[in-house]
């Protein structure tokens, strides 16, 4: 290149300071691109790796309840069902009278009521006799029962040292099944120790009599011809 | 004895100092694309180590993902019993009459005697209890028992009557709240 034109003293200079600029800018592409594309890089690793912990746990997590979460969802299950189970506690209601020897007449179910959380109820009234030592057996012992049914009121009058009648108004529970379960990635939260004590209690009521109704096997015709 | 001339015109010949100056400029230009190449290199390796990290730590997570897909029963039931177990801690922290049948329980039991169960009205809003006694004594037995027993926070004396034939009528108030 002939640069001819600039007096010696610049010419010198020209080369060494174009190859400087020309420098300059590559340092200054390298360094906006690359640290640019490291930076993102590293950011996806720290997800990655965090994401990596919450599967890894969610994982452990599944392995470890696997062996015990059915007969766990079981009684959960029976303790608080999906649908209305108006019979079956009116079914434990009258096996626990036989047990605490008491008789109960007048039942009487409510309209199911929606309340909050998803939770549904029912109210059954009835009437109960026997002593009064028996009618408060029956009732101390209307918790201890599945599914989950709560006293709301008795009223029990001319009590004595025989019969005595009482008016007696249980609560029984039921809900719908969740309806939104978390994505692969999301983690899943496990039972504490609270939860623990709530599903010792699911397991110690006592369960209607009639959970599942199974189908009976095919018997041997008899021939109607030859009897 | 050999001389150096210099044929060159004086005005063709950059000074003495700024030719050392244009030297060292040089020298750092070089010096510079070196230190460039190398900081490059470097750039480059460690986006590709980064990359593939990345990659393993994806192939990891989809292996994961995977093995937490054969376990979707599992969760699911997970989820359902954790369901269960919100709702009825609800249901059992709004629940206060089967509380209060429990201590009217405990409470007839250490009845003295001499003193018997009249009446007993309980609902959610509250609690009455209403008991004989043929004598003074035993009442007060148990009206000592009824307060030193911590069977109820509040207790209210809401009627007292005597009648010669039956004895004492007392009807309480009591509640936990």
């Amino acid at each position: 290149m002939k640069l001819d034109f600039i007096p010696a003293n610049i010419r010198i200079f020209v080369m060494p300071t174009l190859f400087l600029i020309i420098l300059v800018v590559l340092f200054s592409f390298s360094i906006r691109l690359g640290l640019t594309e490291i930076s993102s890089q590293r950011q996806e690793i720290e997800k990655l790796q965090k994401d990596e912990n919450i599967l890894r746990e969610k994982e452990s997590l599944l392995r470890n309840l696997e062996s015990s979460i059915l007969s766990q969802a079981d009684s959960a299950l029976i303790a608080l069902p999906d649908k209305n189970p108006a019979l079956s506690a009116v079914s434990q209601l009258k096996n626990l009278s036989l047990q605490k020897a008491t008789i109960i007449d007048n039942l009487k179910a409510g309209s199911p009521q929606e309340g909050e959380g998803g939770i549904s109820k029912i109210d059954i009234t009835f009437d109960i006799d026997g002593t009064f030592f028996s009618i408060f057996d029956f009732a101390t012992s209307v918790k201890n029962i599945a599914p989950i049914t709560a006293l709301q009121k008795l009223e029990l009058s001319d009590a004595g040292a025989g019969a005595s009648r009482a008016t007696i108004s249980v609560r029984s529970y039921w809900a719908s099944f969740p309806e939104k379960i978390p994505t692969v990635s999301e983690p899943v939260k496990g039972l504490d120790e609270k939860d623990q004590e709530t599903l010792s209690l699911f397991a110690s009521l006592s369960p209607p009599s009639f959970v599942e109704i199974s189908p009976t096997s095919p018997g041997v015709r008899a021939d109607p011809f030859n009897f | 004895m050999a001389t150096a001339i210099n044929l060159l015109p004086a005005e063709l010949v950059p000074k003495g100092i700024l030719t050392r100056v244009g030297n060292t400029l040089s020298s750092l230009v070089i010096a510079g694309f070196v230190v460039f190449f190398v900081f490059g290199l470097g750039e480059i390796a460690l986006i590709i180590i980064n990359s593939f990290q990345i990659g393993n730590l994806t192939n990891r997570q989809n292996q994961l993902r995977e093995n937490i897909k054969s376990l979707e029963q599992t969760e699911q039931r997970l989820i359902l019993v954790s369901d269960r177990v919100d709702k009825a801690k609800i249901i059992y922290e709004g629940e206060s009459v089967g509380k209060a049948i429990d201590n009217l329980f405990k409470l007839i039991l250490s009845f003295p005697g001499g003193v018997t169960l009249s009446a007993v009205e309980t609902d959610s809003k509250k609690t009455s209890l209403s008991i004989n006694s043929t004598d003074s004594t035993p009442l007060a037995q148990f009206m000592s028992g009824l307060v030193s027993g911590n069977f109820f926070e509040n207790i209210r004396l809401s009627s007292f009557t005597f009648n010669p034939s039956t004895g004492y009528l007392v009807t309480f108030d009591v509640s936990n709240q």
